[in-house]
Parts: C-alpha cells; sequence; structure tokens
C-alpha cells in the first residue's frame, strides 16, 4: 500500500473518494500555506533547494547521496508529490472533481521558458475548488485557466491517451496526514519534472501506480506496438518467443501498453497481489 | 535503476532451491528458469562434476545441472515457479521491510 492509502485506507484506491477533491480539504490546506508563508521559508523551497543539492552529491559525494534523497522523499510527501494512474482511473476522478480547467504546465515553463497559451496545445488539468482562485496565483497561471465540462475533458483524456503520455495526479498540501488532490497532469519522460528526477535521480516525488502490466504470452503475437509508449523502459522485445517483455520492477502502471494492445495480451494487475511489489512505490 | 533494487523499503527475499529434489532441471516440463517473468533463474552445469574432470553433459543425467538464483532483486514475489515446480524444489521466503512511517516521519 502507498502512502496515502495507508494513512486513510477503507479498501479502494484512495485518490477514488470524493473527499479528497472537497471544498473543506482546500480550505484547510490554504490555511497551512499561508502560516508556513508568514513564519519562515516556505517548504516548497525547501524542496527545490535539497533536489538541486542532490543533483550535486550524485556527482560530487556519491556517499551521502542517498540520506538526501530520503529527505527529499519525506518532504515530498507533505508537500507536493504524484502517483501515477490509468485512463480509467483518470476518468473516473474528472467524475469526481469539478470544476476542472486547462492550465499552462509549470514544468514546462521551468525547463524550457516554454508557455502554452493555446488551449489545444495544454495538457494540464486543474481540478478542484482551488482552480476558482487562480488569479491570486498569477506567477502560477501565467497563461490563465480555461473552465471546460466533463465530457470535453474526457474526450481531451483519450486523445492525450492515444499521443501516449502518461497521466498523473498530482496533490498540493497535506493536513492531518490527508492530501489534496487538485492536479491530473498528462506528460512525457521529456517534459515532466517529477518523472525524470524520479527516473534519473530516484527522488519519489512521484508515486507509482496502483497497478502493473502483466503479459499472457498466448495472446501476444509480436507486434511491439506497446513497446514505443512506455516511458519507463519497462518493456523490451523478447527475441526468443518473438514477443514483449515486461520487467515488472520498472513498471510504473500507467496502462499505456494496454491501450495500444489490440489483442488484448497485456492487462493490469493490482500491485499488492505480488509479494515484494507491494511495498515498491 | 540502482536506486530502486538496493531501496531499503523492499522485503528481503531468500530463494532455496534444494538439489536433491531437483535433480534433471534440463528435462523439466515446468521449467522454472523458462517460466519467471523476471528471469531470476539460471541453469547452469554441476561446478562440481565439471571441476573434476570433462564429462560430455547429458540433459537426463541427474546432478549434471542444476538450478540457482542469482538475480534475486528481480525477484517480485509472483510464486509462479513455487506453484509450477514438479518436485517442490523451491522455496522463497519474504521477509518484509519496517514499517517506513515509524523510522523516517519521527525526525
Amino acid at each position: 500500500m502507498c502512502e496515502f492509502c495507508f494513512a486513510h485506507g477503507t479498501g479502494k484506491y484512495w485518490f477514488k473518494e470524493a473527499r479528497f477533491y472537497a471544498r473543506e480539504m482546500y480550505h484547510r490546506v490554504r490555511a497551512d500555506r499561508e502560516h508556513r508563508r508568514k513564519h519562515g521559508p516556505g517548504l516548497e523551497g525547501q524542496v527545490a533547494g535539497l533536489a538541486l543539492q542532490a543533483m550535486e552529491t550524485k556527482n560530487l559525494k556519491p556517499e551521502k547521496y542517498p540520506e538526501i534523497v530520503r529527505q527529499i522523499n519525506r518532504l515530498t510527501r507533505d508537500i507536493h508529490s504524484g502517483q501515477v494512474i490509468t485512463l480509467d482511473d483518470a476518468l473516473t476522478m474528472i467524475e469526481l472533481a469539478s470544476p476542472i480547467a486547462f492550465i499552462a504546465c509549470d514544468c514546462r515553463r521551468q525547463r524550457y521558458g516554454y508557455i502554452e497559451r493555446d488551449r489545444s496545445r495544454m495538457t494540464c488539468l486543474g481540478l478542484g475548488i482551488g482552480m476558482f482562485r487562480y488569479e491570486q496565483l498569477p506567477a502560477r497561471y501565467v497563461a490563465g485557466a480555461e473552465f471546460v465540462s466533463d465530457k470535453e475533458a474526457k474526450k481531451w483524456l483519450q486523445n492525450w491517451n492515444k499521443k501516449g503520455l502518461v497521466h498523473t495526479l498530482m496533490t498540493f498540501g497535506l493536513r492531518n496526514g490527508a492530501p489534496y488532490i487538485g492536479g491530473l497532469c498528462n506528460c512525457s519522460y521529456a517534459d515532466c519534472l517529477s518523472i525524470s528526477w524520479r527516473l534519473d535521480y530516484g527522488i519519489k516525488q512521484l508515486l507509482k501506480g496502483e497497478r502493473v502490466a502483466t503479459l499472457e504470452p498466448e495472446k501476444c503475437v509480436g507486434c511491439f506496438s506497446c513497446i514505443v509508449r512506455c516511458q519507463f523502459g519497462a518493456l523490451t522485445a523478447d527475441v526468443r518467443q518473438e514477443k514483449v517483455h515486461i520487467d515488472m520492477t520498472k513498471c510504473f502502471g500507467c496502462g499505456l501498453c494496454e491501450t495500444a494492445c489490440k489483442h488484448d495480451a497485456i492487462k493490469l494487475v493490482d500491485r499488492r497481489n505480488f509479494e515484494v511489489l507491494k511495498y515498491d512505490w | 535503476m540502482a536506486i530502486t533494487l538496493s531501496d531499503p523499503a523492499l522485503p528481503k527475499v531468500k530463494i532455496r532451491i534444494s538439489t536433491d529434489k531437483c535433480k534433471t532441471p534440463m528435462a523439466c516440463p515446468t521449467p522454472c528458469f523458462r517460466l519467471c517473468p523476471q528471469g531470476v533463474f539460471i541453469v547452469a552445469p554441476n561446478p562440481i562434476k565439471v571441476a573434476k574432470k570433462w564429462t560430455p553433459i547429458d540433459n537426463k543425467n541427474p546432478g549434471d545441472y542444476m538450478v540457482i538464483a542469482p538475480m534475486i532483486p528481480k525477484c517480485i514475489g509472483c510464486m509462479i515457479c513455487v506453484e509450477n515446480c514438479p518436485s517442490g524444489a523451491i522455496k522463497i521466503k519474504f521477509k518484509p521491510p519496517k514499517p517506513e512511517s515509524e523510522g523516517e516521519t519521527g525526525t
């Protein structure tokens, strides 16, 4: 079980409960954030500083590296973390949360200085009651926010899935151990900071998904259309059988290979069925 | 990838394969080294026999080959090998890690 499921587990996946998108939760988180702003430096600054420190120590002092990564993992869980989800989960999330708004990607702004003004280029969705106050944070929402209906958002999600973008939910702030879900990002390794931090530096801002991809070898034809879509390097070609090979320790459970497969050979199974993987987040 | 493998948050896995029960792995109908989705196992010629003097290795001769499990960090605990082993030679033990929340968030 991931940390969030463990803290408030009711038997289902934690993000499928409406209370994490609720108005009450947002106000609690916001009050907490204001408290932090008044008293000393914000925790967001600490995370960014530690992440930069980690990248330096990886090259210069590798022996200190695991300790710094552990500190960051502890902090990001409280402040701003995310989890990989499948397309079906993303569609149910949109039903739970309201309103839904298109926003410009923050990672692309930080990495490439690129701000999407056009809605057809945006790939990030802001969820929940916090989106009504986007004008209060002009630095974050540079291109503003465009509110859309559930139907339209679902259509866009399926469009992004066809393109091969990973769906991730993002949490903002933590109060009494409960996170507020405020974002639904659709991104790739080249753009997303949290995916590349996780893969290159082991910073667990992005947690693995609740499921893992498994292969049914009898159904696999060997077309390898799924390999191209994996962002995490979990899929490779098995030459002996002329089938795909899934490395489950690398799999994040995004479900992109499942939606690409035309023969239903890949199926997503709950991570908790496996003795080792249920501790691997 | 090295970061995930040496993660202390993961449980420790011990795999034991008894050579007394598993004698002819190359003639096995459901071999673990082929069924394992992660490729944990390896079939190797028995080093004790090979080291003494060169002998022609036979697939069906008991004791010529043995199964070892060197890639233990790759094990995910699907238990396919244990279910399919005809002689019941494989035993796997999992030692769950200490709860992370106590040690780490305490400070």
